[in-house]
């Protein structure tokens, strides 16, 4: 098998429909998105050692709109596409930025994402019907404006999962999942 | 014998309630504390502390908004802070009902 066969497989593999269960709906009620975990989680299954990221050049601050821009540099198999990413940052009641690294790190995620559309690993590959099977229900969470919830007990940070589960139990408060009461979790 | 202690009230919370982990010994147990506002036949009213403890406080903390009626039954309790020497008198809830929530054209 050459090269171009390998890449070929390779990218069959990534572009594979996700299941639908890990598409969550939009908070603004359109359409779904994938989050980056699961970008990640098959790349590395499928790529593994093939596949590497590199930021280009140094984040952009944009203060009007309080947001950062980064532009990251994706690799898989010797072929390269750069993907732009955006993340929202917060500041204190003196202006300060707050949480600068987090900021950074979801705008370099949300660019390997945006990188990795380039190679037709996207969600547009998902099926009409299997769209359409989508739980409504489930409450989804913009990963760039949640990235320095902490659970209330431990103060250990959030995950993107961690915080939509509360959102889909309607727990106001942060907790982790080893820290969730048992007594607000509801049967499904 | 022990004496009485029994209290019961009705009112609408003043904020959301809030809630705390404190350090007892190995674990960490919840506190939920509020402020009810209860009106008397008069019309004054007053802004009662109330606290509820543990799993309880936990289901309190996330089903109470600011607003929203309840009535609280527990006893009445105080507290002294040893750092300021000043005794505060709170409501520790036994029981919690959930009222109506303040509707979002009323809010």
């Amino acid at each position: 098998m050459d090269h171009n066969d390998t890449f070929r497989e390779l990218m069959n593999k990534l572009r594979a429909p996700f299941p639908k269960e890990v598409q969550q709906p939009r908070s603004d009620g359109h359409g779904t998105y994938i989050p980056i975990a699961y970008y990640l989680e098959r790349l590395n299954e499928a790529a593994g050692q093939h596949w590497s990221h590199e930021r280009v050049g140094e984040p952009v601050f944009y203060d009007q709109d309080r947001l950062v821009h980064t532009v990251v540099k994706v690799t898989i198999l010797g072929r390269s596409h750069h993907g732009e990413g955006f993340s929202k940052y917060q500041v204190d009641t003196s202006g300060k930025m707050i949480n600068r690294h987090y900021a950074i790190r979801s705008a370099t995620k949300d660019a390997i994402r945006d990188a990795l559309t380039f190679f037709g690993m996207k969600q547009d590959s998902l099926s009409t019907d299997k769209r359409k099977e989508v739980n409504p229900k489930i409450t989804k969470v913009d990963p760039q404006l949640n990235s320095e919830r902490t659970c209330i007990k431990c103060n250990k940070e959030l995950s993107i999962e961690e915080i939509e589960n509360l959102l889909n139990l309607q727990i106001k408060f942060d907790y982790c999942t080893e820290h969730l009461p048992k007594h607000l979790r509801k049967k499904k | 014998m022990a004496d009485i202690n029994n209290i019961v009230l009705s009112g609408r919370l003043t904020a959301d309630p809030e809630l705390k982990y404190i350090d007892k010994g190995q674990s960490k147990v919840a506190v939920c504390r509020f402020f009810l506002a209860t009106e008397d036949p008069y019309g004054k009213t007053s802004f009662i502390p109330i606290i509820v403890w543990r799993n309880y406080a936990e289901a309190v903390a996330n089903y109470l908004t600011k607003g929203q009626e309840a009535t609280v039954v527990g006893k009445i309790q105080s507290r002294q802070d040893k750092e300021n020497n000043r005794t505060f008198i709170e409501i520790y809830a036994n029981e919690v009902k959930y009222g109506p929530k303040v509707s979002a054209e009323q809010a």
